[in-house]
């Protein structure tokens, strides 16, 4: 075939592709006969009322001296490990506000970090392209720190984000600046898939974000620059399961709903959504103004242990909660007394559900529980 | 090389979106090949925060690849990749509008979304299903988790 024909097919290609696009979406507005606001209110459903007290920060955990970039709760008691433009980690008890660990990282820039299920390891990547993990009972080094027990190296872009795979401390999942996801398995060092990549049926721009299902471990969702949100089977890597399209910009942050069968995201276009992965729905935005006409990123996602709340850290500083089934924000965590200073860029609930602990640009963490009358029904 | 340019650009750099989103970290890798002609190039620079909307699968127009491909050239092996690649997207729409025929309306969702909030006991809300934890407050106890005071009222 010469090159003439060629551009024509792939042109014809093109238009074809634009054009089943539409008709999905067409097709798929006409399923969405209501969302999870217009639901739940003709259900009799109210929003959660919080009193002034209610939700109230019960620590400030000081010690970076930089930005607060990424944090990770264990799976069971109370320790957090964060990441800072300080080129550092530091492992924290939350509870006593205590350092355990403060590690110098061998590459200072730094973008997310992990623990690991058995809270024996940390995970963390960055601008080097690689996952370093670090094994916390290990004996630290002649200049007292904290030796890389594994690099995970492949990914051509920085690593943006990682997590564990629940239940076991050998594998981890990676997004990465490359276009990719990358599934790991750390004991050989070696990636074991590779979700995405040139016609691959990826990303098709830098991957942000990362989140495994806790129900299901073998399903992640990824989000990227490219405005969507992929749904992956860690034994399929050659496509996507799913893309969430709806979103008009950079999908930052992506985050499981606690029964596994949805997940949120939040974008630089200032929302939040809610895709339902069974039938690819998109449930609900979350949007609300900011005032003077401003509408800040979204810059990290949280659900609470039910799922009735929806934590969102925005770029201006703000920290939405928002009630999931009536789409209305229902407090402001960064108008609170003794809140962060700066924006917070990172968010996560503890295993319990007790506490939420925020990070922030003001090189602080803080963390947030219920401290008002609790009604059980 | 690639990464200490990006670490030495973020250092330079006073835009903390920069050091974020390590534009250069991306669009090197992606320029170290040639882009797939589906994608929208730009795509590369709209990794910075904020930047271009949707990415649309563009006509090819000949774009080359960045590293020197003459303009308005462009592999017949990539080009062929390219269509493959189309095709693959054509097949997976097409099973997707198919598969909406046999998909319920989103109240059907809703409806179990309220059941699956519901079931579950919340700390953070004011009013949660039962039972409380007793490890629930916690946060609010006297001391460092060995003794066990009652809390502030």
């Amino acid at each position: 075939m010469s090159v003439a024909e060629l551009k024509e097919r792939h042109l014809a290609a093109t238009q074809t592709v634009s054009a089943l696009r539409d008709q999905l979406k067409q097709k798929r507005l006409l399923l969405l006969d209501t969302d999870v606001a217009g639901y739940s209110r003709s259900q009799g459903r109210t929003p959660v009322s919080f009193g002034p007290t209610d939700l109230v920060c019960c620590r400030t955990l000081q010690g970076h001296n930089g930005k607060v970039y990424s944090l990770d709760w264990t799976p069971e008691k109370n320790r957090i490990v964060s990441a800072s433009q300080d080129g550092r980690l530091i492992v924290w008890n939350a509870l006593t506000s205590q350092k355990t660990h403060a590690i110098k990282l061998p590459c200072a820039w730094v973008m997310t970090c992990a623990f690991s299920p058995t809270g024996q390891s940390v995970a963390c990547g960055g601008l080097d392209s690689v996952c370093s993990i670090f094994n916390l009972n290990s004996p630290t080094d002649r200049d007292g720190n904290l030796p890389v027990s594994k690099m995970l190296s492949g990914h051509k872009g920085y690593v943006s984000s990682c997590q564990y795979v629940p239940d076991e401390d050998a594998h981890l999942i990676t997004s990465s600046g490359d276009q990719t996801c990358g599934l790991w398995d750390i004991t050989t060092g070696l990636r074991t898939s590779v979700f995405g990549g040139e016609f691959q049926s990826g990303h098709t721009a830098d991957v942000l974000s990362v989140s495994i299902n806790g129900s299901n471990s073998r399903m992640f969702v990824s989000g990227s620059c490219d405005s969507t949100a992929r749904l992956w089977d860690t034994r399929v890597a050659s496509r996507a399961v799913r893309t969430f399209h709806g979103h008009e910009g950079d999908v930052n942050a992506v985050k499981f709903f606690p029964d596994g069968n949805r997940f949120g995201t939040g974008s630089d276009d200032g929302t939040c959504r809610l895709f339902d992965i069974r039938t690819g729905h998109q449930l609900q935005v979350y949007y609300q103004q900011h005032g003077d006409n401003e509408v800040p990123p979204v810059t990290s996602i949280a659900f609470s242990i039910s799922g009735r709340l929806l934590f969102a850290g925005y770029s201006n500083g703000d920290c939405y909660v928002w009630d999931t089934l009536l789409g209305q924000v229902v407090l402001n965590l960064g108008t609170l007394q003794n809140s962060h200073e700066g924006r917070i860029s990172c968010l996560g609930l503890s295993a319990d559900g007790s506490a939420l602990c925020t990070g922030s640009w003001d090189s602080n963490l803080k963390i947030w529980a219920f401290g008002g009358h609790r009604k059980v029904i | 090389m690639m990464d200490m340019v990006s670490a030495s650009e973020a250092n330079n750099n006073n835009n903390e979106q920069n050091a974020r989103n390590p534009t250069t970290t991306s669009s090197s890798s992606s320029s170290s090949s040639p882009l797939p002609a589906v994608v929208v190039s730009s795509s590369s620079s709209s990794s910075l925060r904020g930047g271009e909307t949707r990415h649309e699968p563009r006509p090819l127009s000949g774009i080359g690849g960045v590293g020197g491909t003459h303009p308005g050239f462009m592999g017949k092996h990539r080009m062929t990749a390219a269509i493959g690649y189309l095709d693959q997207q054509i097949q997976i729409i097409q099973e997707e509008l198919d598969q909406l025929d046999t998909l319920g309306q989103s109240s059907v969702v809703c409806k179990e979304l309220i059941t699956s909030i519901e079931s579950v006991p919340d700390a953070l809300l004011p009013q949660t299903k039962g039972p409380v934890e007793t490890g629930w407050d916690r946060w609010f106890q006297g001391g460092h988790g060995s003794r066990n005071r009652k809390k502030w009222i």
